[in-house]
């Protein structure tokens, strides 16, 4: 064969191996109305969302809140009217998902979950039965196993969040507009820090605690608000900061604070918006950022920050999209302003609960 | 057969390789899928010929089965054969991602692409099939795909046609 032809044969060769080589992440999305949970593979520097082929993926019925495992090996999904937790593995390759039978048993109406930093312990508010259920998650096969009964709560537990540490287990109380915070051992247990509850706001709904573990933040729903926190790092006692309750728009109902601890924002489903805060380091005071409120489509529920930092996602139930904005954090420009991008996904169904892996 | 006569039928076996268009259905890379294929051609008149091409690839949880027809040109030489070809047909693209009630998800539709290759002539009935290159767009699971092929192998040959022209 003449040279030409070989060195033709080889480039093409080449071409073969070199193509296409990406980085992005995944993230997972759940539908209730459809017993599924939507896949998407996000660029990480376009932000383009793509759907993982297959998805949705069934689950139980009505699930709703789902977390990634910190090892990207597991998702775990509550299905609310089952009365359990769906265990799938994460393809590898694909990012796909194939659930793992058996499915663990909670307590009524499972509606929110987390996972600690580490993976070991996945934490269930049970707003039915009034009480959280704590697992020991096996890091190889993802299996759950509850770590005593459920933990009691006051009536009507709604949503929960872990700090960074996995000492402590916030809890918001709707009932009580308060929130409920616990120490969590190293077997799980866990056990009410002196001071629990701490008063928030009327229609508490959401927590978010900072990376940093420095505050603990709450919307108040019906107080259109949000409700800022000292952590205390030793005993996990709450103090509200000076300014708290800061203003937001109508009907927040969902926060996120950006990896950094600097920002946070705020989804107000009333007002379909969201409201972006400059957040001090040092008192946790929240300064309106001037550029915002950020237009989020109709009826924003979720708002959710991307681990990887760049992207904030807002989910619209009635249009069934979620927007990707860019979170500015550099630059001559303000920061902390969104910017959106124009790389929305549409949901086959309305979505209720979004998590992305780290 | 001597080298210089053209066959009226050819017939190829090889091994071949795909770069898949993986993510359209959301994988993050492209992905070099591996196997072999069967083509046969019929040729028309000296330089016009039909061809039936099938081939399979697999690897990274996917796998693909196409099947193709179309016409094909070819430009004789002494020693070698270089062929420009259109294809048209189906492909059936598998994701093996295991589910409670099945293996995975399939995905049949529309396949349209086009290449060219060259043929070395080493023996009176069999050239070597130095290298097929293909490009294919196709439609499954409710997106489209651009995939390259290449592919390499053995063509033999079949009948009398006719005489190649001495350079």
């Amino acid at each position: 064969m003449p040279d030409k032809e070989k060195s033709l044969a080889l480039s093409l060769l080449l071409l073969v191996g070199s193509i296409g080589c990406v980085s992005s992440h995944t993230a997972y999305v759940t539908l209730p109305t459809v017993n599924g949970i939507s896949a998407y593979r996000i660029d990480n520097s376009s932000g383009r969302l793509t759907e993982i082929v297959g998805s949705p993926y069934a689950t139980g019925n009505s699930p709703g809140p789902v977390v990634v495992a910190p090892s990207k090996k597991f998702v775990f999904v509550a299905n609310r009217d089952d009365n359990n937790i769906s265990r799938f593995k994460i393809d590898s390759t694909s990012g796909g998902l194939s659930e793992i039978l058996p499915r663990t048993s909670t307590d009524f109406n499972p509606v929110a979950i987390a996972i600690n930093a580490s993976g070991s312990f996945l934490f269930v508010a049970n707003e039915l039965a009034s009480n959280l259920s704590v697992y020991a998650v096996d890091p190889s096969t993802g299996d759950l196993r509850a770590v005593s009964a459920p933990f009691p709560t006051p009536q009507s537990p709604v949503a929960l969040a872990v700090t960074p540490s996995g000492k402590f287990l916030y809890v918001v109380n709707s009932n009580l507009g308060a929130v409920l915070a616990y120490s969590v051992s190293a077997s799980g247990m866990l056990e009410t820090i002196p001071g629990s509850p701490f008063i928030a706001g009327t229609g508490a709904l959401a927590v978010a605690v900072d990376p940093r573990e420095h505050f603990v933040y709450v919307a108040n729903a019906t107080a259109n608000s949000v409700s800022i926190f000292a952590i205390n790092s030793i005993s996990g006692t709450l103090m509200e900061v000076p300014g708290s309750p800061f203003l937001t728009g109508t009907a927040p109902v969902s926060l996120t604070v950006t990896i950094s601890g600097q920002f946070l924002y705020v989804a107000n489903a009333s007002s379909s918006n969201i409201s972006g805060y400059t957040i001090d380091p040092r008192t946790g005071f929240a300064t309106a950022i001037t550029e915002g409120p950020f237009a989020a489509g109709t009826t924003p529920v979720l708002v959710v920050t991307d681990p990887h930092g760049t992207y904030i996602y807002s989910i619209s139930q009635t249009t069934r999209i979620i927007t990707e904005f860019t979170l500015q954090t550099t630059g001559n420009s303000a920061l902390g302003v969104l910017t959106n991008n124009e790389q929305t996904a549409t949901t086959p169904e309305p979505a209720v609960s979004m998590s992305v892996t780290p | 057969m001597r080298a210089q006569q053209v066959p009226r039928f050819d017939v190829f076996g090889g091994y071949s390789d795909r770069l898949f268009d993986a993510p359209s259905i959301g994988y993050p890379n492209y992905s070099n899928l591996y196997g072999g294929g069967l083509a046969g051609t019929w040729h028309i008149t000296m330089k016009i010929g039909v061809t039936v091409d099938t081939s399979a690839n697999w690897g990274s949880g996917l796998s693909i089965w196409n099947y193709m027809a179309g016409p094909q040109y070819v430009l004789r030489r002494e020693k070698a054969d270089i062929y420009f070809q259109f294809l048209f047909g189906k492909t059936q693209n598998t994701a093996n991602i295991q589910q409670l009630t099945r293996s995975g998800f399939e995905s049949v539709g529309r396949s349209l692409g086009g290449g060219a290759g060259y043929d070395y002539h080493w023996k009176p009935r069999i050239s070597i099939r130095v290298l097929e290159a293909d490009y294919f767009h196709t439609d499954t699971f409710k997106t489209h795909q651009n995939d390259l092929r290449l592919s390499t192998g053995l063509v033999f040959h079949f009948g009398h046609k006719g005489h190649r022209r001495k350079l």
